[in-house]
C-alpha cells in the first residue's frame, strides 16, 4: 500500500493530478497496489479527485477526522469535536491571542469568519460565511482551522500549541492557517483503521508527504518518502526524497514498484 | 460497465502483417463509429505515418501518436498537443548514447520529418512503418538536427535486436545513471545516510528524474521520448478532451509500448500474435492481427451493449 497526501505532493503546484500521475496510480491498482490518500482535505473535497485519478479503495481525509470508501464516496468513521469543546477552545485562543479567524469543517459544508480567506477559493465544497464561527460550532466540527492575517500556518501553530495543551491536536499543511482536531487524531491514527480494514500491516505501508501534517503518518509507516518540494522537518525524517510534486514524484514511485510487482 | 470507446494499436493490431487495414476489420470500425463509439488509434506511430491508416480504418475522432507525444484530431489531420524534447535535451541523449554504444545509428523524429544517419536503413532492408518515405532524409550531422529539438530520437544497431539495445540504453537514460546525474564525482557526493526498509528494498537512491523513455516494439530500433510519456498518458488526455472515463474504454494491443494503456483501462485486451506479458495481463484474447482480432473484439462490444 502506498499512502500519499495530495495538496503539495500528489497534485502539481497548480492544483491538478497530471496524466502520468493518474497513469501510475491505476496501473498500481492494477497489480494490486492500495494508492491511499491521506489529506487535510474534507471528504467532499477528495470525491471527483479520487473518482478521476483511480485513487482508493479508501482514504484518510481531515488529517485523520474522517476514514472514506473512495469507490463508494461514502463516509465510514468520523472523530467529532463535540461542540462545547470547539467553542472552549475558541475562547480560549481568542483571549490569548485576540484577533484569530476561524473556519470549520462539517461533512457537508466550509463555514467560516470575515477575513479568513484573503480570496474566497474555488473549492468543491460549499463555502459559509459566518459573523462568529461559535455560531457554527453547536452541532460539532471534524476539523477547526484557525488562521491570523500575516502568520504563516506553522508559526500560528507554535503559537496555538500551548493554549490548547492536551485538549486538541495542532498541526498544519502548507496553507497559512493552523489545524484544531481532536486530541489523537492525526493522519497515523486513522490509517491504523485503513489497515486493518484492508488487511495490510504498517510496514508494508510507503507514506509520501510534505508538510507537518504528515509527519505523524511518515514516522508511522514502514518506509517514509518525502516529495524534493518538502519542508526542512520532513526531509529529515524520510529515507528516500522522491522528484518534487511538479516533476511527478509520487508516480515515479508508482511506476518502480508496478514495474517490480508485475 | 458499459464499454464506451475502444483504443487500438496500429502494428501488430489493427494492420494485419502486411501493414493493410483488412476490409472485415474497416468494416467493423465503420459499425462501431456508426453506433457513436469512438475508435481511436494509439500508436508508436509519428503523425505523418497514422493519417492515412487512420482514414483507410475510419478510426476517429481523435488519436494517440509516438507512444503519447502527440494527441491528433484525425478528422482535420491536426496535432492538438505535442510533447517534444527540446534542443539541449535531445542533443544530450544523443551524446550519451553515441558515447556510450559504438556503432549505434541515430534518427530523429520531428514528427513531420524523419532525418537519419547514413546507413540507417541500408541493412534494415526495411522502409520505415508505414512503408512512406515521404518526410525522410538522410543526413550527416544528425546532432546538429537533435539539437533543434524533437519529438524522439530513434536508435539502431546492426549486432543488436531492439530489446537489446533498449536494455543496454535504458539505463544510460535513467535517473540514477551516472550519465544522467552528472559527472561520476558528483553522484559519488550523493548523501548515503538513507536508511531502513526503502533501502532495504532497493530504493535508496534520490531520484532527480530520467532523462527519457526507452521504448521497443517489434521494428529493429526502438525510440527514446520525453520521459514520462506513454500510451498510457496520451489515452488519458484523450479521455479527457472526449470526456470518457477510463473505465468504459476498451484497449487492444499487442506489443511491449501496450502494457502502459492496458494497465490503466476498464477493458484491456490482447491479440492472439501479441507477446507473452500484454497476453498476461489481458483480460481477452481475440484472433490475430491477419484475422481481424480487433473486428472480432469491436463485435463483442457492440453486441453486449
Amino acid at each position: 500500500m502506498v499512502v500519499t497526501d495530495l495538496d503539495g505532493t500528489l497534485l502539481s503546484d497548480d492544483g491538478v493530478v497530471s496524466a502520468r500521475t493518474v497513469a501510475a496510480i491505476r496501473s498500481a491498482r492494477r497489480v494490486g497496489i492500495h494508492v491511499v490518500p491521506a489529506t487535510g482535505r474534507p471528504p467532499k473535497a477528495v470525491w471527483d479527485l479520487a473518482a478521476a485519478s483511480g485513487l482508493g479503495p479508501l482514504g484518510v481525509c481531515s488529517n485523520g477526522a474522517a476514514l472514506v470508501d473512495l469507490d463508494g464516496s461514502t463516509v465510514l468513521e468520523t472523530d467529532l469535536l463535540p461542540g462545547d469543546e470547539a467553542i472552549a477552545a475558541v475562547t480560549a485562543i481568542r483571549a490569548a491571542l485576540g484577533d484569530v479567524r476561524f473556519a470549520t469543517d462539517d461533512l457537508d459544508c466550509f463555514a467560516h469568519e470575515p477575513g479568513f480567506f484573503e480570496a474566497l477559493p474555488d473549492w468543491d465544497e460549499k463555502l459559509e460565511c459566518v459573523a462568529d464561527i461559535c455560531e457554527a460550532l453547536g452541532g460539532g466540527t471534524i476539523q477547526l482551522h484557525g488562521r491570523w492575517p500575516g502568520l504563516s500556518g506553522p508559526d500560528l501553530m507554535v503559537k496555538l500549541a500551548p493554549i490548547v495543551g492536551d485538549r486538541l491536536t495542532v498541526t498544519t499543511s502548507g496553507a497559512d492557517w493552523a489545524n484544531l482536531a481532536p486530541p489523537l487524531v492525526s493522519k497515523a491514527s486513522r490509517l491504523d483503521a485503513v489497515c486493518a480494514r484492508l488487511d495490510i500491516d504498517p510496514a508494508e505501508v510507503v507514506a509520501v508527504g510534505d508538510h507537518h501534517n504528515d509527519l505523524s503518518m511518515l514516522a508511522w509507516a514502514g518506509t517514509a518518502m518525502a516529495v524534493a518540494n518538502a519542508i526542512p522537518d520532513v526531509l529529515a525524517v524520510v529515507d528516500r526524497t522522491l522528484p518534487s510534486n511538479d516533476a511527478h514524484g509520487v508516480a515515479s514511485l508508482l511506476e518502480e514498484l508496478v514495474e517490480r510487482y508485475s | 460497465v458499459n464499454i464506451r470507446m475502444i483504443a487500438v494499436d496500429m502494428d501488430g493490431t489493427l494492420l494485419d502483417s502486411t501493414d493493410q487495414v483488412r476490409p472485415a476489420t474497416a468494416a467493423a470500425v465503420k459499425r462501431a463509429r456508426q453506433a457513436g463509439l469512438p475508435v481511436v488509434p494509439v500508436t508508436g506511430r509519428p503523425e505523418r505515418l497514422i493519417w492515412d491508416p487512420a482514414a483507410a480504418a475510419g478510426l476517429g475522432p481523435l488519436g494517440v501518436g509516438a507512444n503519447g507525444a502527440v494527441l491528433v484530431d484525425l478528422n482535420t489531420r491536426q496535432v492538438l498537443r505535442r510533447h517534444s524534447f527540446s534542443g539541449e535535451e535531445a542533443a544530450r541523449i544523443f551524446d550519451i548514447v553515441k558515447a556510450a554504444v559504438p556503432g549505434v545509428l541515430i534518427a530523429v523524429d520531428e514528427g513531420d520529418r524523419f532525418s537519419h544517419e547514413p546507413g540507417l536503413f541500408d541493412q534494415l532492408q526495411q522502409a520505415e512503418r508505414g512503408g512512406s518515405k515521404r518526410g525522410r532524409a538522410e543526413v550527416e550531422d544528425i546532432r546538429a538536427v537533435a539539437a533543434g529539438g524533437c519529438l524522439k530520437l530513434v536508435a539502431r544497431h546492426p549486432d543488436y535486436s531492439s530489446l537489446e539495445l533498449a536494455a543496454v540504453v535504458a539505463p544510460l537514460l535513467q535517473d540514477d545513471s551516472p550519465y544522467a546525474s552528472g559527472s561520476e564525482d558528483e553522484s559519488q557526493d550523493e548523501p548515503t545516510a538513507s536508511t531502513g526498509e526503502a533501502q532495504a528494498a532497493g530504493m535508496d537512491h534520490d531520484a532527480p528524474g530520467d532523462l527519457a523513455e526507452v521504448t521497443a516494439s517489434d521494428i529493429a530500433w526502438i525510440d527514446i521520448g520525453p520521459p514520462g510519456l506513454s500510451k498510457a498518458t496520451g489515452l488519458i488526455e484523450l479521455c479527457e478532451r472526449l470526456d470518457v472515463h477510463l473505465d468504459e474504454v476498451a484497449a487492444v494491443g499487442d506489443h511491449f509500448n501496450d502494457l502502459p494503456m492496458l494497465r490503466i483501462v476498464g477493458l484491456p485486451v490482447a491479440m492472439a500474435n501479441a507477446i507473452p506479458d500484454v497476453l498476461a495481463i489481458a483480460d481477452r484474447v481475440m484472433p490475430s492481427n491477419d484475422e481481424d482480432g480487433v473486428a472480432a473484439l469491436i463485435e463483442e462490444i457492440l453486441s453486449g451493449r
